[in-house]
């Protein structure tokens, strides 16, 4: 049994969407990052990631907040039955580090848990991460250089002065995959933006550069872990 | 929890078991471990004290013979510790998690600094025995109970505190105060691991991987004492206690 992520709008400004997971035993994801702090809370079970080649477990009671552009696999759960809410908050705030922490309540369903708990528990998270360092800017620069224009990678590299080989090592290093797989996952967030935006699936897959709907589908569900259609249905 | 985990997890837990065995210290190895699992600092505490604690009830089921007659004194010892061990786990569980996070890079120094100057704190104990007269159970019970406190919120090192504050309130049975430390960490040890239990603190499979393998180091440790002497084996947990320190002064503190 694959169960699927079932999104959510919270409306209202300072929470954009929630996502929620209920199962066991299944659901690696491909490694990804989003536009928006993700704050995942854990009510049973547990969920692993791989992030900067070490694993991080959120074990039940716990919450982690994964930064903006952080990138992370989810791992496969285990064999226990799992149920975990992510909200994806906008990251107005800079948060350079993952820091997990245990929320002190024991909720059942994911519907027990009110947004304006969600934010305390990302406040508070928020408020205690160091500030950010300078690496976390020539991180940001790099990942600009790469989506802002459309030019080839050999060109973004010479017009940053380095050898394309030279600047892929630097891509793989700071940002953590190759500049393509970089392009392709900021490619399935403005997808992912323009489908919370309104617009039909045919039509987002275009204006994010996929080739088809189909492609677009695929990718988004591997890497997100639900299909367009489903994602876009309210 | 990923193949690699688990070999690391049962790797440290052999390691744990071992060092136990031959000269204490094995928390200094076995919690950076669970942290290095990817659990967060609370939970990694109570993990790693669960995994170990058979470690304790075996060592002092071995030494009950030398243990010494159940007076009331030694009873309140057994009481006051296992309150002690109980009320610490209980303010680990209680306090926001970043009061312990916070010190945490700090109590691995400290506990390697117990370890490093063991020899020391002992025949500096020792010593106080001739100047003082035997304190009176009250004050004693204090005392044990103070470090037991500490055994239960985080437990490295609690052996070494454990013998100097017996030798100081036993002097009179250098032999008995061995078989009476085991006795009295076994008790912080489970009352600990019963409040992390109950209150769902512990996360079964690292724990099971570390428990195993801190079984088979125990029993391999009896059987390896003559080929890894003592001394040897103190070294390598101070320096690996001194390194654990630094890396995780500089994940916590920079």
């Amino acid at each position: 049994m694959t169960n699927a992520w079932t999104y959510r709008r919270a409306d209202r400004d300072d929470i954009v969407e929630l996502a929620s997971w209920r199962g066991a035993g299944s659901l690696g994801l491909r490694p990804h990052f989003h536009d928006e702090h993700q704050l995942v809370l854990v009510l049973s079970g547990s969920r692993s990631f791989r992030i900067d080649g070490e694993t991080i477990t959120v074990p039940a009671g716990h919450a982690a907040l994964i930064p903006a552009g952080m990138l992370h696999a989810p791992m496969p759960t285990p064999d226990e039955e799992t149920v975990c809410l992510n909200a994806y908050v906008p990251a107005s705030r800079a948060c350079s580090s993952l820091r997990v922490v245990s929320f002190r309540a024991r909720w059942q369903r994911v519907d027990e848990i009110s947004p304006e708990r969600i934010l305390e528990i990302a406040g508070d998270i928020l408020s205690r991460a160091p500030s950010p360092s300078t690496g976390r800017t020539g991180r940001s620069k790099l990942g600009a250089a790469l989506t802002e224009s459309l030019a080839p990678i050999g060109a973004v590299a010479a017009s940053l002065g380095r050898s394309r080989e030279g600047f892929s090592r630097m891509v793989r290093r700071e940002l953590g995959v190759a500049p393509h797989a970089f392009r392709l996952l900021a490619r399935l967030n403005l997808a992912r933006q323009l489908q919370r935006a309104g617009e039909p699936i045919a039509a987002v897959a275009a204006d994010a550069g996929f080739s088809d709907q189909s492609h677009l589908t695929r990718l988004f569900r591997r890497t997100f872990g639900t299909t367009p259609g489903v994602y876009w249905r309210d | 929890m990923d193949i690699q985990t688990s070999l690391l997890l049962l790797a440290a837990g052999i390691a744990g078991g071992i060092v136990n065995a031959l000269a204490g210290g094995a928390t200094l190895i076995t919690f950076p471990a669970m942290l290095a699992a990817g659990l967060p600092a609370v939970i990694a505490n109570a993990s790693n004290a669960v995994a170990i604690s058979p470690g304790h009830l075996i060592a002092a089921l071995a030494d009950r013979g030398k243990l010494p007659p159940p007076t009331r004194r030694t009873i309140s010892f057994v009481l006051v510790s296992t309150l002690g061990g109980a009320i610490g786990a209980g303010v680990l569980l209680l306090l926001p998690e970043h009061l312990f996070v916070l010190p945490g890079p700090a109590l691995i120094g400290f506990a390697t600094l117990l370890f490093a100057f063991a020899p020391q704190i002992q025949s500096w104990t020792i010593g106080q025995q001739k100047t003082a007269t035997l304190p009176s159970t009250r004050a004693s019970a204090a005392v044990l109970g103070l470090a037991c406190v500490y055994g239960g919120f985080f437990g490295a090192g609690l052996g070494v505190i454990l013998t100097a504050v017996l030798s100081v309130t036993e002097p009179n049975d250098i032999r008995a105060i061995k078989a009476l430390k085991n006795l009295l960490a076994t008790c912080v040890s489970l009352a600990a691991t019963l409040i992390f239990i109950v209150e769902g603190a512990v996360r079964w499979p690292e724990t099971l991987a570390m428990l195993l393998g801190a079984m088979a180091g125990g029993y391999a440790g009896g059987h390896l004492i003559r080929v890894l002497p003592a001394p040897v084996v103190r070294q390598f947990v101070i320096v690996a206690g001194a390194v654990m320190t630094m890396i995780y002064a500089a994940r916590y503190w920079l």
